[in-house]
């Protein structure tokens, strides 16, 4: 049976601090990464580059990001498995973490590499904003509620 | 002297109102850490594009000039939402060691960005000057301390006043 009060994370307060620091951090690559290309998909002139040429550019940094960020997230997770769970503020940010991640590899990756209507283009780059966004209001509200 | 600043402070009207409510807080830290995930991260873009990490057939120049509107704009939404959180906490911030670093490091980061003005962020056209590199890993190194310390002024142990009497009163 997992004992939470053994987790690593529980004991050293330090620990759990510096996990949130990382957390946080790893998050602001990924987002903003991914937020460059967004850019550029709502029309924004990166210089000469095209949103294919952001996206290859920053995909090893949001994978990378994103990889940290959900690691050191489910870290935290684990100090408190069953009250994170039971939470719906914390399920609602996990599903649409889930959502975001598809979306991310699915339609915001074929967009930003194909060639879309400024419509298409302005229309994924909104959900995509709007979905990470989403995810860090519901961390944020996870704690205060 | 600090904390009868910062009560005074957060004790005004609309500071109260924040600190009391249940829904402004939480959306006040929520658009502060929204910014700091977009905006900081167009930040991280640009330190590693001056780094030449990142993006090196884009000139520097188009890239700092494309990004600048939203960082400026995003700095505002930020360092608003920032000084609404911690002024209806003042009081308890300004007697927070993380977060007179915190404050330091930002206005370290101002400081860098009056110096490397000139030479990196509103240069000339021509080639990239070495300096570029050295205002990329300061920007850097400064808004990870920013962030860090941020997060860690919830992690600050304030002496009790039981402690403080023992002090006072031990010899």
């Amino acid at each position: 049976m997992y004992d939470a009060s053994s987790n690593f994370l529980n004991v050293h307060e330090w620990a759990y601090g510096v996990t949130e620091i990382v957390h946080i951090l790893s998050l602001t690559a990924a987002i903003g990464f991914i937020a460059l290309v967004d850019l550029r998909l709502l029309g924004i002139a990166v210089g000469p580059a095209s949103s294919a040429r952001l996206a290859r550019a920053t995909a090893v940094g949001s994978l990378i990001g994103l990889v940290v960020a959900i690691t050191t997230g489910f870290m935290v997770f684990s100090t408190d498995p069953v009250r994170y769970f039971d939470h719906p503020t914390m399920r609602f940010k996990l599903a649409t973490l889930l959502v975001a991640i598809i979306f991310n590899y699915s339609v915001h990756a074929r967009v930003a590499r194909g060639d879309f209507s400024l419509l298409i283009r302005r229309g994924v780059a909104s959900i995509s904003l709007l979905l990470w966004v989403t995810i860090v209001f519901s961390g944020i509200f996870y704690s205060f509620s | 002297m600090l904390e009868s600043l910062g009560r005074s402070i957060q004790d005004l009207r609309v500071l109260t109102a924040i600190r009391e409510s249940a829904l402004v807080y939480p959306t006040l830290l929520s658009i502060h850490l929204a910014c700091i995930a977009t905006f900081g991260g167009l930040i991280l873009v640009t330190n590693l594009r001056l780094l030449d990490w990142f993006l090196t057939d884009i000139p520097t120049n188009d890239l700092i000039r494309a990004l600048r509107p939203w960082k400026q704009g995003g700095l505002a939404i930020m360092l608003t939402a920032g000084v609404l959180l911690g002024g209806s906490k003042a009081a308890e911030y300004l007697t927070n060691p993380y977060f007179l670093i915190k404050l330091t490091l930002l206005v370290s980061v101002g400081v860098h960005g009056v110096l490397f003005r000139r030479s990196v962020y509103r240069r000339p056209e021509g080639p990239v000057p070495k300096a570029a590199r050295l205002a990329g890993a300061l920007s850097l190194i400064l808004w990870i301390g920013v962030v860090s310390m941020g997060r860690w002024i919830a992690y600050y142990d304030r002496p009790s006043p039981a402690e403080q009497v023992s002090v006072d009163t031990g010899k």
